[in-house]
């Protein structure tokens, strides 16, 4: 019986059943269809033709009959003229053929394309009839001759008329005929067809009888087989057969029988593997934590171990989700990237957290794998899992410790911060009270002890701004400019604002700028000044002797902007390799000791080191123990739009120059730098008879003597002033322009370097603009003819701007800084002041350098009693100027400002100079001064000079 | 089958077009002669119809754009012409007069109003009943009979020219020569038909 659920045995049976029903279901369809068609055709020809057909010959016999009642109308009025007779019998013939005309007209409505001409022909004869009739009853009592005339005319139209009905009836019966013809046509077709399909039945239920004998007695046989077969008896008769599907059948039985055999063989195997299967389980028992789940996530399986740990037996476990175990610690989208990974077939490995029953949280590492069907569709789960609750509880305390340790550290920065903020105001108190003192008249004793008070409080007030800079930059909270500026500038200007300290302490500083083509660059000059600052300072802070060679170089970054490479060379002290490494680190010096010998905080490199960070560079150091080091960094920095005009040094080409100056380094640098104008350069260092020895060794044919000679005053000192005259006795009476260079300090006048033969004089360090100039003596020599009186090429000391050099001093004297010019101030007495300041302290300083200048200042506490002071202020004697401190309470400084300038203390006011004074100079400030409105900028501790210059730019302008 | 539907409805239409049509029609009573008639004339608050003079017989009105031109009617004859004029003349001679006159849009009925009165006043309505269907007849007869009830019962005598079907359907007169005038006489909403006087008759009275 099973042999019968077979498809395609099931096919055989069902084919002549099927064979029936579609044979049967298509006859019906189609003689149905035939028959609504022919209903439909039926339909039109009653709905159409045949009333058409009726009504046309109805009216043809209605036309002929009123036909002959004109006629004998006409006819009678011969015998009977009598007008009103003929009017009234005549009426009654017109109105029935108005009564024609629009039965007529009913049949436009079925016009078809075929018969509107006919119907068009109609409706004009029928015109034309009725025109003649109207005529003829009208003139018939008058003119007989004319009403035969129209009596005619109607006849003919009446003819044509006749014509045309019967037109269109032959039109309408021929549509009607073949209708007819085709609805007979298709039902004998149908009735052949209708035959042909019982015939075709018949044969079906024939054949069907036939097969159904054959194949069951056949299916028996085979059946029996099987019996045989499930009983794991031998087959005992399966005869060959002939018909294909059943001869597979019967292969399929012997094949089985086959197949039986050799899986018994692997039954035993496969017991054998099971048990091994089972051993391994076991082991892996002993290890982890087993669960077996369904797709649902339902638990089949789970281990001893995982009992133990989600403290359920398994009983309790058995059929419940696993989600039972779930903690709520991790995100849902945890468990959905799981599910989909392994819905997937693919492993899923992961640190999950779940709760045990009693509510406490374990952790586990778990691997889920899914079991997959023969479709590679998982039909299981198993999860293997390892306890690292211990681990975990760890890793989580570490975590939060970090987190603490970093925020503690944030803390600490922002701290360090305020605090240093805030210890700078009383700190230029104390500055300013001991400038005051100084300038009181004090015995020797009490000038030392004052002098020393006023450098330690100088000292630790560098140490705070340094402290300032780097919790600043810690804390991230430092912003760099971006201003154009001419890069060889500032480090010329820097080396000169540096060259002072260096050459008191018997070292020279030498610049070379060689390697910057095109000195424009964009970014913050400032923090470029305070880097170098740092370096320089440290540099001539530890070297005694020599040199120091700060060399620039400006390339192009593959990147697009600039990149400033900077390197600081010293012959000091030097540093061992091993405190190399912790250099920049911060309160960190080579050697602690140093720190008491040469002082500093030790922020100055870490501080630099963040500035090179910052800027999107580096810096590094190498040292040699008693050689000296060398520091070197690079920056980032943008390019600038704008452009400066080349130098002109066409004229120099083929000069001839001699560099006279024991500094060989000097030498090289001024050397390198004359060279790249195309001037030849001779350097001797040691003058005693090289300078013959020099201009005999040029001998050569396109030498005719220098033109111009660069000579170091120590040279000079050295050697005597009749060197001037020996350079140019043997200069084979070529004119030679003599230039000196002297210390920054050299207290030499114009007469001076007149006396001893000199064209020109300029400090060192020798820039690149003080060499230009001098090659330029040459040219104007030669044009003017003139040997004119000395030329004054670079600033002295004495009128050097006000460059801070002092910044990372703490034992250098102060000389120029107390030596105010007694003419500062002058300009200012009796100007009125208002001074809005809130700290009581530095109101008194700033009150007692005001009328130290002879400034009459009054005292607002906060920007809101500035406000009202100004505005009760008598217009006799109004303030002329305003000292604005920023942070006050009640009102700040910038709202003070605004509001002044918004004429809230009278349109009087409104345009007041307004000059701040801030606790601390960075960029941010200065803008946010100018911005409310302030005019200028002072930083604190006020020194008494710039705030008398800064006074009277704005009062005299 | 669509005869047999059709014949009722025709045998009630006629019953419903014709019977109030024969009602409509006045009662036969002796009629006036010639000369009575002129003096009833005479002293206004009459009603004259007067069928268009007599016209050519040689042409017919068209089938169609009938109105458009006098080319496409039947128009006056030069006999015809001279008796409207002749009988307008006698007319104003004797003293008859005539109010407002109102023609139908026919040429031939124009020209016999214009020259036997020299003024009209073109009413659409009047125009040539014979041709139209049963409802358009009838609304032409229907209006003539309003028109003529409206006219003034005092003073000059109202002219309609006009058609001989329009006439016989509204009053059963058949106006008949050519030129001949009707004359009807209004009391309340009832008219009287007073008799007629031919072209011909005009020229005994004007022998008298």
């Amino acid at each position: 019986m099973n042999l019968l659920s077979n498809l395609s045995l099931r096919s055989r049976f069902l084919l002549v059943p099927m064979i029936f029903i579609f044979v049967g279901g298509g006859l019906f369809i189609s003689n149905n269809a035939l028959l609504s068609e022919n209903t439909q055709t039926l339909k039109n020809l009653g709905s159409k033709n045949l009333p058409l057909i009726a009504d046309l010959s109805e009216l043809g016999i209605r036309m002929n009959d009123n036909h002959s009642r004109l006629a004998l109308l006409l006819i009678s009025a011969f015998d009977d003229p009598d007008e009103e007779r003929v009017y009234i019998d005549g009426r009654d013939l017109l109105f029935d053929l108005h009564d024609i005309e629009k039965q007529l007209a009913t049949f436009s409505q079925i016009t078809t394309e075929r018969n509107e001409e006919l119907l068009n022909g109609i409706a004009q004869s029928f015109k034309k009839y009725q025109y003649a009739s109207n005529s003829g009853i009208e003139i018939v009592t008058v003119d007989a001759k004319l009403a035969m005339n129209e009596l005619s005319n109607a006849t003919k139209a009446l003819t044509d008329l006749n014509h045309l009905f019967l037109k269109l009836s032959e039109y309408h019966s021929g549509k009607l005929n073949a209708s007819a013809s085709l609805i007979s046509n298709s039902l004998e077709s149908n009735t052949s067809r209708f035959f042909i399909a019982i015939i075709i039945i018949l044969l079906m239920i024939a054949l069907a009888i036939y097969i159904s004998n054959d194949m069951s007695s056949k299916l028996n046989q085979i059946n029996q087989a099987l019996i045989d077969l499930s009983k794991k008896k031998k087959i005992q008769h399966l005869p060959e057969q002939t018909d294909g599907y059943l001869e597979q059948l019967t292969d399929a039985v012997h094949a089985f029988e086959a197949t039986m055999t050799i899986s018994n063989q692997r039954q035993k195997k496969l017991q054998g593997a099971l048990r091994e299967l089972d051993q391994q389980k076991f082991a892996l028992d002993q290890h982890a934590i087993v669960a077996i789940t369904d797709v649902k996530g339902d638990i089949i399986y789970s281990n001893e171990s995982f009992c133990t740990i989600s403290g359920y037996s398994e009983a309790e476990l058995q059929g419940q989700n696993h989600r039972m175990l779930n903690s709520g610690f991790h995100d849902k989208s945890v468990f959905t990237e799981m599910y989909k990974t392994i819905s997937k077939g693919n492993v899923w490995h992961g640190q999950l957290c779940n709760r045990n029953k009693s509510g406490q949280l374990y952790w586990v590492d778990t691997t889920i794998a899914p079991f997959l069907d023969d479709s590679g569709k998982p039909i299981r789960y198993i999860a293997i899992r390892t306890d690292i609750t211990s681990n975990k509880e760890n890793e989580i305390a570490l975590l939060k410790s970090k987190e603490a340790a970093d925020e503690a550290l944030k803390v600490k920065s922002e701290f360090l911060a305020t605090m240093s903020h805030e210890i700078r105001t009383p700190m230029n108190g104390v500055l300013g009270m001991l400038n005051l003192l100084l300038k009181m008249s004090l015995n020797d004793e009490q000038l030392h002890r004052a002098k020393l008070a006023k450098t330690s409080a100088k000292a630790l007030l560098n140490l705070i701004d340094d402290i300032l800079d780097f919790s600043r930059i810690d804390a991230g909270k430092l912003s760099l400019e971006s201003i154009d500026f001419d890069i060889r500038d500032l480090l010329s200007e820097f080396s000169e604002s540096m060259a002072l300290k260096s050459q008191q302490k018997g070292v020279e500083l030498i610049i070379d700028t060689l390697a910057i083509a095109e000195p424009m660059v964009k970014g913050d000059s400032n923090r470029i000044t305070q880097i170098l600052t740092n370096l320089v300072g440290n540099a001539i802070k530890f070297t005694d002797e020599g040199e120091i060679v700060i060399t620039a170089s400006l390339k192009d970054d593959p990147n697009g902007g600039q990149i400033l490479h900077c390197s600081i060379r010293d012959t000091g002290i030097g540093i061992a390799q091993d405190r190399l490494d912790q250099l920049f680190n911060m309160f960190t010096q080579a050697d602690s000791s140093t720190t008491r010998k040469y002082g500093g905080t030790g922020l100055g490199l870490a501080i630099a080191k963040q500035l090179c960070v910052l800027m999107g560079g580096a810096i590094s150091a190498t040292s040699t123990v008693g050689q000296g080091s060398i520091f070197e960094f690079y920056i980032l920095l943008g390019k600038s739009a704008v452009l400066t005009s080349p130098l002109l040094t066409d004229g120099f080409n083929s000069r001839h120059a001699l560099i006279v100056a024991h500094n060989q380094a000097n030498c090289e640098a001024i050397k390198a730098m004359l060279s790249s104008w195309g001037v030849t350069v001779s350097v001797v260092t040691e003058p005693e008879g090289s300078i013959q020895a020099e201009c005999e060794n040029n001998r050569s044919e396109d030498f005719s003597g220098f033109d111009i000679a660069f000579i170091d005053v120590n040279v000079i000192d050295n050697y005597g002033a009749q060197l001037t005259q020996e350079l140019r006795d043997s200069n084979r009476n070529k004119s030679l322009i003599l230039v000196a260079m002297t210390p920054m300090d050299h207290t030499g006048s114009l007469d001076y370097f007149s006396r001893r033969g000199f064209d020109g004089f300029f400090a060192k360090p020798a820039i690149y603009s003080d060499l230009y100039k001098s090659m330029s003596l040459i040219q104007e020599r030669e044009s003017s003819g003139l040997v004119a009186a000395p030329v004054k090429i670079s600033p002295m000391e004495s009128e050097a701007s006000g460059s801070d050099i002092n910044n990372t001093d703490i034992s250098g004297s102060d000389v120029s800084e107390d030596a105010l010019p007694d003419s500062v101030g002058g300009g200012l007495d009796g100007i009125r002041a208002l001074l809005v300041e809130d700290n009581l302290i530095n109101q008194q300083v700033a009150l007692f350098i005001l009328m130290d200048l002879g400034v009459d200042a009054e005292i607002a506490n906060n920007g809101q009693e500035c406000l009202e002071m100004l505005q009760q202020c008598s217009p006799d004697a109004p303030y002329q100027v305003v000292l604005m401190d920023c942070q006050m309470p009640v009102m700040n400084g910038y709202q003070a400002t605004e509001a002044i300038r918004e004429g809230q203390a009278g349109d009087l006011y409104k345009s007041i100079p307004v000059i701040a004074m801030t606790a601390n100079a960075i960029s941010g400030d200065r803008e946010k001064c100018l911005n409310s409105g302030m005019n200028d900028y002072l930083s604190k501790p006020i020194e008494e000079e710039s705030l008398a210059e800064t006074i009277e730019t704005y009062i005299h302008t | 089958m669509t005869k047999i539907l059709f014949f009722p409805i025709k045998v009630v239409l006629h019953i419903i077009l014709f019977v109030p049509l024969l009602m409509a029609e006045p009662v036969a009573q002796p009629t006036l002669a010639p000369d009575q008639l002129i003096k009833a004339l005479q002293s206004g608050g009459h009603i004259i119809y007067m069928r268009h003079s007599s016209t050519q017989r040689d042409q017919k009105d068209q089938m169609e754009n009938t109105l458009e031109s006098c080319d496409n009617q039947r128009n006056l004859s030069e006999v015809g012409r001279g008796l409207a004029r002749t009988i307008g003349q006698t007319m104003a001679s004797l003293d008859i007069p005539i109010g407002t006159i109102l023609t139908s849009p026919f040429c031939r009925s124009i020209d016999t109003a214009q020259l036997a009165f020299g003024r009209y006043q073109i009413e659409d309505n009047l125009k040539f009943s014979m041709s139209k269907d049963v409802e358009e007849s009838k609304f032409l007869s229907d209006k003539l009979l309003n028109m003529m009830i409206d006219t003034p019962a005092e003073g000059p005598n109202s002219v309609f020219v006009g058609h001989t079907s329009n006439l016989r359907d509204s009053l059963g007169v058949w106006p008949k020569p050519e030129a001949v005038i009707a004359i009807f006489q209004k009391s309340g909403d009832e008219l009287t038909y007073k008799g007629m006087i031919k072209p011909t008759d005009w020229t005994d009275v004007q022998g008298k």
